[in-house]
């Protein structure tokens, strides 16, 4: 682009606004790799704790251990990222992605306080899983995403009422339906 | 009657970083040069220009051990871009 002595006509500037806008709106970030990462581990966690219980294994949270590899490989590609890509960030992108660490920590505190919600800990995290799968389906504009939420929704209230070996398994089931298809739905758009 | 056009926006490439950062939250150079095909020195200065008039906002840091530079626009700079184009829009109509 020249210097800044070019004239220009009123319209070739309201041309260059709208192309420029343009330009930064095709540049967000692609974060999809942690979404399914997360997704996908935390479906073989909740698997996991199914198959540990059936087998009456004497400590079937261990399975849970599978989120520090997890955590690894977040760091690991977050850092590799941050060196390649051109870094432009949406006010958008950036809610979604605040939404979604904020789900993060709440999910990582609620289990240490199990006892005092009578270990009603995978409802209620569905419940708000459920609340940052609509929005992001909002921020997104993506329909499926919402629908998807309110499945996890569902499947929040329903485990309320069933024993924490199938809470295991319904919880598997919402994040695949309310998450992980809709989510590789809007990749497989992009 | 016309609005004088703010010539610190009235530039090609000045008024494209704007317009870019207008739709970010922040940006970096490298990207802003990238999109704008402009030269780092020329795109330095014109930057330069607008930090002066507080319509962006510069931030130096590093990465690693290069250095960084990220651009966000200002409330300033926002209502600046706002009066231009509606001075322009006076141009368009008549």
């Amino acid at each position: 682009m020249s210097n800044q002595h070019d004239q220009l006509s009123p319209q070739q500037s309201l041309d260059l606004i709208a192309s420029m806008i343009n330009e930064a709106k095709g540049n967000v970030r692609d974060n999809s790799f942690y979404y399914l990462l997360w997704g996908w581990v935390l479906v073989a966690a909740h698997l996991g704790s199914f198959t540990l219980i059936e087998f009456e294994f004497g400590y079937p949270y261990a399975v849970w251990l599978i989120v520090i590899p997890a955590w690894i490989a977040t760091f690991v590609h977050g850092s590799r990222q941050a060196k390649k890509q051109l870094r432009a960030a949406t006010h958008l992108e950036t809610v979604n992605l605040s939404l979604w660490i904020s789900f993060g920590v709440l999910s990582v505190t609620i289990p240490f306080f199990g006892a005092f919600i009578n270990y009603q800990i995978n409802p209620v995290i569905l419940l708000m899983g459920s609340m940052a799968t609509v929005t992001s389906g909002i921020i997104l504009k993506y329909r499926p995403l919402v629908v998807g939420g309110i499945l996890i929704f569902a499947c929040g209230l329903a485990s309320f009422f069933l024993s924490y070996q199938q809470q295991s398994l319904i919880s598997a089931a919402a994040i695949v339906g309310g998450y992980l298809v809709p989510g590789y739905m809007l990749k497989v758009q992009k | 009657m016309f609005k004088e056009l703010d010539p610190l926006l009235h530039s090609q490439l000045r008024l494209a970083v704007m317009s870019l950062l207008l739709g970010l939250e922040s940006a970096e150079f490298t990207f802003l040069k990238e999109k704008t095909n402009a030269t780092a020195g020329n795109l330095s200065v014109q930057l330069d220009k607008l930090a002066e008039a507080g319509y962006i906002a510069i931030e130096k840091s590093f990465r690693g051990k290069k250095p960084l530079t990220t651009c966000r626009i200002t409330k300033k700079g926002i209502k600046a871009f706002e009066e231009y184009v509606s001075s322009l829009k006076g141009y368009i109509q008549t």
